[in-house]
């Protein structure tokens, strides 16, 4: 039994794939594939796979992680393999033996493009980047037992943001990925809240990196 | 339009059905392609894509070189609504283009309340709802499944239809439509109302009575007096598809499918499928065997069902499932069976397929007295059933599903009792012989109102009315006050409105338009469903839906699908509804041939060999 890990992207449509149905896609892919992947044992056997930290559905990324443990040793050939048989726009980057916990997975990188359909309002990136450098951004969050006030700003290390042409802003982010993790369409909440009149028409959002306590790539 | 659609996805409800991108879909340049095909199924995705017929269409027709087959379902009301309001026509989930473009929208109809999502579908692709008003700029709109076996309510609106097996027909259609590209529309639709199986409603002038019955269909432009339905005539070696597409998301069937047989031995005279499907074609087990593992190895499925009208009458099914098995046990691969009879033999055969997993028993005894069940020629007796509960009962099972119909032909009080007694006397066996007393028997015991079908021995049947219906369900209610059952009943409704439209003529378009146009859609879906919706729009054309479900027809009256035919002969059915009353039962065509007439259609020698 050997533990590996695959990296992999999440584009195009595939990013209405929502998470459950992305673990069965893969289930079903490794069987095409002819992987023999390690199954849980009873009356439903599946295989063991596991997504670390799950995209929100709609939201794009370059670097999903999947563990997995597979009964025969594997290689590179794998990367290959898997890719020709996978649903457009998920596309396996690379296989690795998986020495490292996922739990130490910290902080993620995002890239958010925001849309504005009659051009970007006048100084709204300086007003984006002066709300989210003081401090204090609370916005209201569904939680189990109704909603609750939830201050953001610990949960970012960092945030830059660029005009991209006249219809978008480009926002660099680096979000906690853990206790509690963000979710980066937050963000834009946010905006929406403290900044209604520079509130985006469409976001779009990639998930771009995964990073260590010491902001180094995972 | 993609840019559109980004909007609008993150706000519906399961958006991977919208999108297309699935493993195995097929994509083809559209600049470099000479036709282009939508193959519409008129429900939500889920239903669409565990749909057979489907998988073999859109495989049949890939296959041909320069044509592209994509397809088309009928979005969920939050998804139209977001179409709708964003401008966003209808489109093919391997381009995303919209419907307009496309050479040829075909339909796939298998039940009367989908009418509207037709409907529905081309409204919402901005293409005028009746050929009548398509210009000649306008794809052709055709249509198939078992619908089209009485196709007279969509007539207005559908310029051709296909009877029976599209695997052959479906190409001839398409090559005919490609090779007259440029020719008018008439021109068009006469040739094609050359190819056997293909009728063209344009073609046939209706008339009726004063009373409302049809008084004649005349067929001009050279149209055939009488269309016969199609059928694969090499049904062991014709197309079955080994790599389908394999949804991204959970759709209803979700596993590999294999089709074992067409056809159905037994002649359950209630049973559309049973009259309009035959004559009997088997594939050999060797055969299915190879199609089932080369379809799991392509799929990556860990689930495989074997499909037919009827499990246990096909012949190799004791060497299939072990070939089967040999393959798919080391893989963790599961093999089920729908559609088994309540014999010994299936039995046998579920347990040894079902080796860890026990699953409750469903039994469609579809009446509740020995005499009923003759009247409709189902060959189960209540020996049969209560042996299979008493081996599933000794082997652990605690739970059993009852299918019945009321309304039946013939059927009386007494009849509608016997179906608690059957109950009761389940009750008891399992009190008798019950192994695994601890979780209590579960016996969910289900009724629906009996539709009578067109090209069936019950094609001249009335349907009870909805009082009557639910009279009989307050009878079967009450009598029934065991704990172990629980009983549920389909509303009436809904099968009104199905027997209405199964049996309907060409009046009906205008109900289905106005239908439509108020709001109706999904309307095989309770939250959809409204009676009043079509209420109001039969009166607003003053037709009654009674003269359509409630009114037995006399043998000389003249039916609105007459000038179709599955094979089957009218005085066969005639015959068979005459035994019915007698309740004498028909043996199943391999006890001896009865001579149906669907023996004709198969130039390969006789039915089921």
């Amino acid at each position: 039994m050997i533990k590996y890990r695959i990296v992999f992207e999440k584009k195009g449509r595939a990013k209405y794939i929502s998470h459950l149905d992305l673990m069965r896609t893969f289930q079903r892919a490794f069987q095409r594939a002819g992987v023999k992947v390690r199954h849980t044992e009873g009356f439903n056997p599946r295989a063991r796979i596991s997504i670390a930290h799950p995209l929100p559905l709609g939201m794009e990324s370059r670097c999903e992680i999947l563990d997995f443990e597979a009964l025969e040793p594997l290689d590179e050939s794998l990367v290959s393999r898997l890719n020709a048989v996978m649903p457009e726009g998920i596309v396996i980057r690379e296989l690795r033996e998986n020495t490292r916990k996922a739990s130490e997975i910290a902080w993620k990188r995002y890239n958010l493009r925001l849309i504005y359909d009659t051009g970007v309002p006048q100084g709204a990136a300086e007003a984006i980047a002066r709300l989210f450098s003081s401090g204090n951004v609370v916005i209201r969050k569904k939680t189990k037992r109704g909603e609750a006030d939830f201050n953001i700003s610990p949960c970012i290390n960092s945030l830059n943001v660029a005009q991209d042409g006249n219809d978008e802003l480009l926002l660099d982010l680096v979000a906690s990925a853990q206790s509690p993790s963000l979710n980066p369409m937050l963000i834009v909440d946010a905006i929406g809240k403290y900044l209604p009149e520079i509130s985006p028409d469409f976001t779009r959002c990639v998930r771009v990196e995964m990073l260590d306590e010491e902001l180094k790539p995972f | 339009m993609q840019h559109k659609l980004e909007r609008i996805l993150p706000k519906v409800q399961k958006p991977a059905r919208y999108t297309g991108g699935e493993y195995n879909q097929v994509l083809k340049d559209s600049s470099k392609v000479d036709l282009r095909f939508a193959l519409c199924f008129p429900d939500t995705y889920e239903i669409g894509m565990s749909n057979l017929g489907l998988k073999i269409l859109y495989g049949v027709l890939n296959n041909m070189s320069g044509v592209w087959c994509e397809r088309v379902f009928a979005p969920w009301g939050d998804m139209e609504e977001e179409m709708r309001k964003n401008s966003i026509p209808l489109y093919a989930l391997e381009s995303g283009d919209e419907l307009r473009e496309f050479d040829i929208i075909g339909f796939s109809i298998g039940y009367e309340m989908a009418y509207t999502n037709v409907l529905n579908m081309l409204d919402l692709s901005n293409i005028p709802l009746r050929s009548a008003e398509r210009g000649e700029d306008f794809p052709l709109i055709i249509a198939g499944g078992t619908c089209a076996f009485n196709p007279e309510p969509l007539a207005d609106f559908i310029d051709v239809f296909l009877l029976g097996e599209g695997e052959d027909l479906l190409p001839e259609l398409v090559s005919l439509v490609h090779d007259m590209k440029g020719s008018d529309r008439l021109s068009l639709l006469k040739a094609a109302a050359k190819l056997e199986g293909v009728y063209i409603p344009t073609l046939y002038d209706v008339e009726y009575n004063d009373d409302g019955t049809v008084k004649s269909i005349v067929p001009h432009d050279g149209a055939p007096a009488v269309v016969t339905k199609r059928i694969v005539q090499d049904f062991e070696n014709s197309y079955f598809p080994t790599e389908t597409i394999v949804p991204s998301t959970e759709i209803v069937h979700d596993r590999t499918v294999l089709e074992l047989f067409r056809g159905c031995i037994r002649g359950c005279r209630f049973c559309q499928a049973g009259y309009v499907y035959r004559p009997v074609r088997s594939r050999s087990a060797e055969k299915l065997r190879e199609l089932g593992v080369s379809a799991l190895k392509n799929s990556g499925y860990q689930e495989i069902g074997l499909s037919s009208l009827s499990t246990s009458d096909y012949r190799g099914l004791r060497e299939l499932c072990d070939g089967l098995l040999d393959w798919c046990e080391p893989r963790n691969v599961s093999l089920s069976l729908p559609s088994l009879r309540a014999d010994n033999f299936s039995m046998e055969i579920m347990e040894r397929v079902q080796k860890v997993r026990k699953s409750g028993l469903t039994f469609a005894p579809e009446a509740g007295s020995q005499r009923l069940r003759n009247v409709i020629n189902k060959n189960v007796t209540e020996e049969d059933i209560l042996n299979t509960c008493r081996t599933a009962f000794e082997g652990g099972r605690n739970s059993v599903k009852l299918y019945f119909m009321l309304g039946l032909p013939t059927e009386t009080d007494e009849d509608v009792l016997a179906i608690a007694e059957l109950a009761y006397k389940i009750v008891r066996l399992w009190k008798d012989c019950a192994k695994n007393r601890a979780g209590g028997l579960r016996i969910t015991l289900s009724t629906a109102c009996f539709v009578p079908k067109p090209m069936t021995p019950f094609q001249w049947e009335a349907q009870v009315t909805a009082e009557e219906y639910m009279r009989r369900v307050k009878l079967l209610c009450d009598s029934m006050r065991s704990r172990a059952i629980s009983y549920n009943w389909h509303d009436a409704e809904t099968s009104i409105i199905e027997a209405v439209l199964s049996r309907g003529d060409r009046r009906l378009g205008r109900v289905l338009e106005e239908v439509q146009k108020t709001g109706g859609r999904m309307e095989s879906w309770s939250e959809y469903f409204s009676f009043e919706r079509w209420a109001s729009a039969f009166e607003k054309y003053g037709l009654n839906p009674a003269f359509y479900a409630n009114r037995e027809r006399s043998r000389d009256e003249v039916l609105p699908w007459c000038h179709l035919t599955a094979g089957v002969t009218e005085d066969f059915l005639w015959s068979e509804r005459e035994a019915a009353y007698r309740g004498e039962i028909t043996p199943d065509c391999r006890v001896q041939c009865t001579g149906c007439g669907a023996n004709l259609l198969y130039k390969g020698g006789g039915c089921d060999d």
